[in-house]
Parts: C-alpha cells; structure tokens; sequence
C-alpha cells in the first residue's frame, strides 16, 4: 500500500511535470517580461561591479619604476667628458646594431646607456631582450643558420654558453679588437683574472656584461647574529638557533635543481680546501671533502624555507623581508636587502662566505660577445668597448651597479667614499686566479673552460638534489657523479692520466 | 565534380602537411642526430640516442625510467581521482536550483584563469614563508611544512593544484551527459522501486559511460603532457621526484645543455606513448562512445 500510494504521488508528480514541460505551452508576455528583467538587472549589477573594480585599479597612484629613460638621463647627466675611451670610427656613423640581450640586472643599464653612445657615434643599438634559455635558443637557431640578425650576443648562464659557443666558431676573438682599441681603454687597468676566464687559445671571446663580476658572500642579521660565522658549523649552528618557523628561518640560499644550487654548494665545497677538480682535471666529487661539504650543505637546508624551490631571488626575497637570519647569494642583492622598503634595513651584515676566508670567491658574471657572422662587427666592438670603458665602469659603478672589472674604479677615492662596501667585497676578488694555476680555483673558471659545463653542473646538481631528497646517500650520489664526471672529462679531452 | 572537390580540399591538405605531418618527419630526423646547439655541428648516429634512452646497460636510461614512471603515475593518478571527484560533483549539480546553477557557473573559472598564472598562484599559496596555507595551518599547531622540497609531499601538491584546476572540466563534461539523459527511464526505475544507489549503479553510470570516457581520454592525454607545473613548481625536484617526460625533454633540448637530438628522441618516443594509450582507450570503447552495445 505503501508503495502504491508513493508511486501514485510520483505518478502525479510526472503528470504535473508533463503539464509544464508540455512543448505546446507557450510562455506568456508577464513571464517573457519578468525573465528579461531578471537578466537585464544581472547583467547590470555585472557591469557596475566590473566598472567600481576598474575605477578602483585606475584611481590607485602607479608604482614608481624606474624607467630606462629615466636612468639614461641619470647617466647622461654624470657625464664629464666626451674622452673617447673606446674603439671609435667617424665612418659606423649611421650603423644599426642588435644586440641579443639577457632579461638581468645589467641589460637596463646598457639600455640606457645606448642614446648616450648614439650621441657620441651615430650608431643606433638596437635591443632584443629575451629570458636567458630564449637567448641561447634564439642564437644557438641564429648560429646554426650563420644569420647575422644579432651583431652582439649575451652568453647566459654566467658566461657558461660563450665557450662552447667560441669553440665551435660562433663567436669573434676579440684580441684583435683590443689591441686597434686606443690606449685610453686601458685593458691593463682590468683585474687580471677577468679576461683570463674569457680566453681560449690566447684569444679573449667575450667579456662580463657592463664589465661586472659578482661574488658569492654570507649575509646575516646583525641584530640575531653578533658576530658572522667563519666556519660552516658556526652557521648551522646560527641557523639551527635562529631557526623558529614559521616566522623566521635559520639561513636562505638558492637550491633548485640547477645552476643556483651548483653555486652554493659550491661554497661548502670551498669550505673543505677542495674544488671540483685538481689541477689535471681530475674531478673530486667521491673525496671525503666532498662528502663532508655535501653532508654540510644537507644539515643546513634544514633551516631553510623550502629550499629545494628556492631561487636565488626568492632567496634575497626572504632575507628582504626579514624571514631568515641568514642568507648565501649574489652580492648584487645587498642593494636590495638594504634598500628602501627592505624589512632588515641597517640590520644587515657581510663577510666572506664561512669557511672560505682566505680563498679566492665565487666569480661569475653574464657575458657579452661578437657574433662570428655579424656584418658590423667594428660597431659591435665600439658599443662594446664602450660599454667597458673606464668612464662609463666608473659612471655605472657610481650609479650603484655594485661591480666592477676595472681597478682604477676600485681605487678611485670617490668611490671608497661612497660605495665602501661594494669596495670592500670586490676586492675579495683581486686574488681570484683561474683553474690550473694551482691554486684554489673560482666556479667561474670552470663554465667558461670546460666544454659541456652544463653536463658537469648537471651532474652535480643531480647528485646534489637527489640526496637533498633523500632519494640517495650522499656518498652514494656523489659516486655516481664522479664516475659520470670522469667520463665527461675524458670524452672533452682534458683529463691528464 | 570529383576532380574539383580534389581541388578544393587542397588548402587543407597543404595546411596539415605543413603543420603536422612536415614537424613530425623532421622530429624523426633530428632524433637521429647527435647534435648539440652550443657547437659541435651535428652527426649522424643512427638509433644510438634510442639506445642510450632505452638499453638498461646505458647510463642514461635510469633517468628516462624515471621519468616515464613518474609520468604514467602522476597522469593515471590524477586522471582517476579527477574521474571520480568530477562524477561525484557532477551528480551534485545535476539539480534545477538556484545554488546548482551558481555553481556550475564557477566551474569555469579554473579553466579561464591562464595555466601559468595559477601555477603561479599555488606556487605562492604553497610559500611557507608567504602563502596562506602555511599560516592557516599554522592556526591548527602544524608549523614547519614543506609542500614542495619533500618527498611524498610534493606529489600530493602537485596533484591538489592539478585537482583544482582540471575537475572542474571533468565535471562539465559529465554534467552535460547527467543533464541530457531522458528523464523517463528514471522515472519508470522510481515507480518500480529501485533506491538511489541502484538507479546510480545500473542507470546513471551505464548511460552516461560514453562521457566518462570522453572525459577519461581528454584528462589522460593532457595529465600525461603535464609540464607547466613542474616548471614553475618544482623544477623537476626535489632530487627528479617530479622530472616528468616533457620537463626532462625540455632541459635537454631548450635548456643551457641544448642536446637537440637526444631531446627529438625523446620527444618522439613520448609521443608514440601517448598515440598507443589514446588509442588503445579509443579503441576499446569505441563502440559504447559511439552510442553501440552499452557495457553494464
């Protein structure tokens, strides 16, 4: 009965449905009007919502950015001469050159130096800015093609790309160059280990973008921290007492699967007295040094902020915003961690990096070079040089670039007023000797002279995450990077029996 | 009249040739070269980049394995919780109310928002030190989580923000075939007694298997591809937890190392992976998709 009595209430639910969904009702005029309503006062509160947001976002005052015009009249107006300090021909005048630039920190700067080098030439530069794996697709596409669509070329990755790159032809030596550039350019001027990491064969094949190198340092919060460590375990030791999350971290670095955890493994690996290889290329990576670096690096990153997806900006990012007592990263971020908005403002301090106080530091910088298939190439070297003259090395470098390859920049008084702590920091740099000399050697010499160094850096940054990830031991990571290593070493040509 | 209709199609025969069957004959080309872009020129080698992915005794195949395990787990995982959830929901919002049609309304949202830009936003959400995950958590006493730095963590991550972004496609898809069954088998099964879950399990799922599978076909094809996440999230680590097929063809080929025809070799042997699933799926329930004989 139950059931008949709900399958008759169904069954009168069906037939009423059946009345309304009947096709030859029609809807009347009341309900076309009252549905039209309801869809013209929808779509009105839409359009008053979508109008209050954009009339919100348009009256809110524009961020202040600083605008490469802006910066170029900054520049234009420190000028005191018109010394030509460069390579210069009456006769490029009228000549349109590319560049194909990395998006970093140096291309503004060269950008708004441009009009200033158009002004005093007649030749116009032309900038084609792209992130940095677009650039070496863009060039290695250009290079295989031998177009001459770019006359000057950035080589990412710190110069990593230019040697390969040079090796195989791509690119101009620019000895040459140097040596019919005036003698106001002064190429002794530069510290000597710069142009000796850009050289093969006697041949220097570029140089660091606006004359920059950058070093690798250890910041740390002045107000946490009294004094800086000086040896790896004083920092775990910060890190680990510091440590109380999720307000503040013990210490920051960069440690992605890439070129930003090579770099501050590298630290640790410099830490133990070793490098990567010795001075018959052999690699280093299964010694009991390495270990402990690799051991080292794997305790501290316990006080770190999800370091494994950390870049080395998100790095300088935490350490800015007072999240982390300590932080290992490019120098170029001190401006940033001191700067206007920065939450560590005066509380910052710096020190060679633990461990690594009397070796040479980390030397890395973004390169620029000649296209070998260019068909302007004296322009390309008089934009160049003049990118790397000592005016605009000092114009920049007082501007606050932070780096410098030139010593009279670094001597000048002037800036030992005004800039004492980018000073003091490159003249960490001033004993850096290349690899082969027998001295502890600087991560830059190794992407600029070993053919392949992204595969060695991968290799390494395999060992390095995998065992960060405890997906492996560490001294079983490490094996299995130095056999791959020694392979590549012989394949490349430079491993000595 | 043939001869003309010949003529007339032309355009498009030109247009696929040139956009896919000339890319895929020059992939197989390039997969047969050694040829690194940063110098060195390239060479001909055959199928030794087959063999230095494929053979076991190579060192390079370990990494492959693993990424093609990865792959197959990260895509059949989320494909299936998608598949599942999105059925679920779907079922849900198969109403005639107000809050049903709000809803299915923002089920668009995810879909329009640009990939990268929401990889983005959870790569912010999942920041210890800056998302709000961490700090609603933090509310509950659990403090120090690491979302995407730590193994399991970091798939169970990757697959939320995966969840989030694709379910709601699973569901519309699913809702249009809810929506458009005939109502007179339902009601006929109601008069005759049968409860809900019996109306689910010999009516529902039956007659809408069609779109389960059309769902589970689009999802598993583009779960397989996954790439933008890792990219933006994990850079294939911690370790290569997270090195998927299409990131590691990625750094080989466009990244710093530029190895162009190690990374064609792989690229094509992806491609012949994902070509053999989809088409096995197809083919096996070709005829239920296709409206034949219905699988109960």
């Amino acid at each position: 009965m139950k059931k008949d009595s709900e399958g008759n209430r169904r069954l009168k639910k069906i037939e009423s449905n059946e009345e309304v969904s009947s096709p030859s009702k029609k809807v009347s005029r009341r309900q076309a009007i009252t549905s039209m309503t309801k869809v013209g006062i929808g779509a009105g509160i839409a359009v008053i919502a979508a109008g209050g947001a954009a009339a919100y976002f348009a009256s809110r005052p524009p961020e202040v950015v600083s605008t490469t015009s802006t910066l170029t009249s900054t520049l234009m107006s420190t000028l005191t001469t018109s010394e030509k300090d460069y390579y210069y021909d009456p006769s490029l005048s009228g000549t349109t050159i590319t560049r194909l630039a990395a998006n970093v920190p140096e291309t503004p700067f060269a950008q708004a130096l441009a009009p200033l080098f158009t002004q005093e030439t007649g030749i116009e530069v032309k900038f084609i800015v792209e992130p940095e794996d677009t650039v070496v697709a863009k060039a290695g596409v250009a290079f295989a093609a031998q177009s001459s669509d770019y006359d000057m070329i950035d080589g990412p990755g710190f110069g990593g790309v230019a040697f390969p790159w040079f090796v195989s032809g791509y690119l101009e030596p620019l000895t040459p160059y140097i040596q019919k550039t005036p003698s106001a350019w002064k190429y002794d001027d530069i510290i000597a280990v710069v142009p000796q990491l850009q050289s093969y064969m006697g041949n220097v094949f570029a140089f660091p973008s606006l004359g920059g190198i950058v070093n690798y340092p250890y910041f740390y919060r002045k107000d946490l921290i009294p004094q800086p460590a000086k040896t790896i375990s004083d920092m775990i030791s910060y890190a680990s007492n510091n440590n109380k999350p999720p307000s503040i971290y013990g210490w920051t670095s960069g440690g992605t699967p890439d070129i930003y955890s090579f770099f501050t493994f590298d630290m640790f690996l410099w830490a133990e007295g070793l490098d990567y290889f010795d001075a018959n290329f052999h690699p280093q990576l299964n010694t009991s040094g390495a270990l402990d670096a690799l051991k080292n690096l794997i305790e501290v990153s316990k006080y770190a902020p999800a370091f494994t997806t950390t870049t080395a900006d998100d790095a300088a990012n935490n350490f800015t915003q007072g999240r982390t007592a300590q932080m290992t990263d490019f120098w170029t971020w001190y401006k940033l961690v001191e700067g206007k908005g920065s939450a560590v403002t005066g509380k910052v301090g710096y020190a060679p990096h633990p461990g690594v106080v009397s070796q040479p530091h980390m030397m890395a910088s973004e390169t620029f070079s000649i296209n070998k298939f260019s068909k302007k190439k004296d322009a390309a070297w008089s934009f160049l040089s003049f990118l790397l003259s000592p005016r605009v090395g000092q114009i920049v470098f007082g501007q606050g670039y932070g780096s410098t390859m030139r010593k009279s920049v670094l001597n000048n008084p002037v800036n030992k007023e005004q800039h004492p702590d980018d000073i003091e920091v490159m003249n960490w740099l001033l004993d850096a000797k290349p690899a082969g000399s027998g001295a502890p050697v600087v991560a830059g010499s190794i992407l600029p002279h070993i053919p392949k160094g992204f595969d060695f850096i991968d290799m390494v940054v395999t060992a390095i995450s995998g065992s960060l990830a405890g997906k492996s031991s560490p001294q079983d990571a490490l094996n299995a990077a130095q056999d791959k290593a020694t392979a590549l070493m012989k394949e490349v040509g430079l491993y000595k029996p | 009249m043939r001869r003309s209709s010949s003529f007339l199609i032309l355009p498009v025969v030109i247009y696929l040739t040139a956009m896919t069957i000339f890319p895929m004959v020059y992939l197989v080309y390039l997969s047969l070269l050694d040829w690194n872009l940063l110098g060195g020129g390239s060479q001909f080698v055959g199928l030794q980049n087959f063999i230095d992915v494929l053979s076991p005794n190579s060192p390079d195949s370990p990494a492959f394995y693993n990424s093609l395990w990865i792959t197959l787990a990260f895509g059949g995982s989320v494909t299936l919780i998608e598949l599942v959830l999105g059925l679920a929901i779907a079922l849900l919002l198969a109403r005639e109310n107000l809050i049903a049609k709000l809803a299915q309304g923002m089920l668009v949202v995810p879909l329009v928002i640009t990939p990268v830009l929401l990889d983005m936003i959870w790569k912010y959400l999942y920041s210890p030190l800056l998302g709000p995950i961490t700090y609603l958590l933090s509310l509950f006493g659990i403090i120090g989580m690491d979302y995407l730095s730590t193994i399991p963590n970091v798939y169970f991550s990757l697959a939320i923000v995966d969840l989030w972004q694709w379910t709601p496609l699973v569901i519309l898809i699913l809702l249009g075939g809810l929506l458009s069954l005939p109502r007179q088998q339902f009601e006929a099964a109601e008069l005759d007694g049968a409860t809900r879950s019996q109306i689910l399990r010999y009516l529902t799922i039956p007659t809408i298997f069609p779109f389960i599978i059309i769902a589970l076909i689009f999802r598993l094809v583009d779960a397989l591809k996954v790439f933008n996440k890792i990219y933006i999230l994990t850079a294939g680590g911690p370790g290569d937890a997270t090195d998927t097929l299409s990131y590691r063809i990625f750094h080989h080929s466009l990244g710093f190392t530029q190895e162009v025809g190690y990374g064609a070799t792989l690229s094509l042997l992806f491609f012949l992976m994902v070509v053999v699933i989809s088409t096995v799926l197809v083919l096996s329930f070709s005829r239920i998709i296709l409206g034949g004989k219905e699988k109960t």
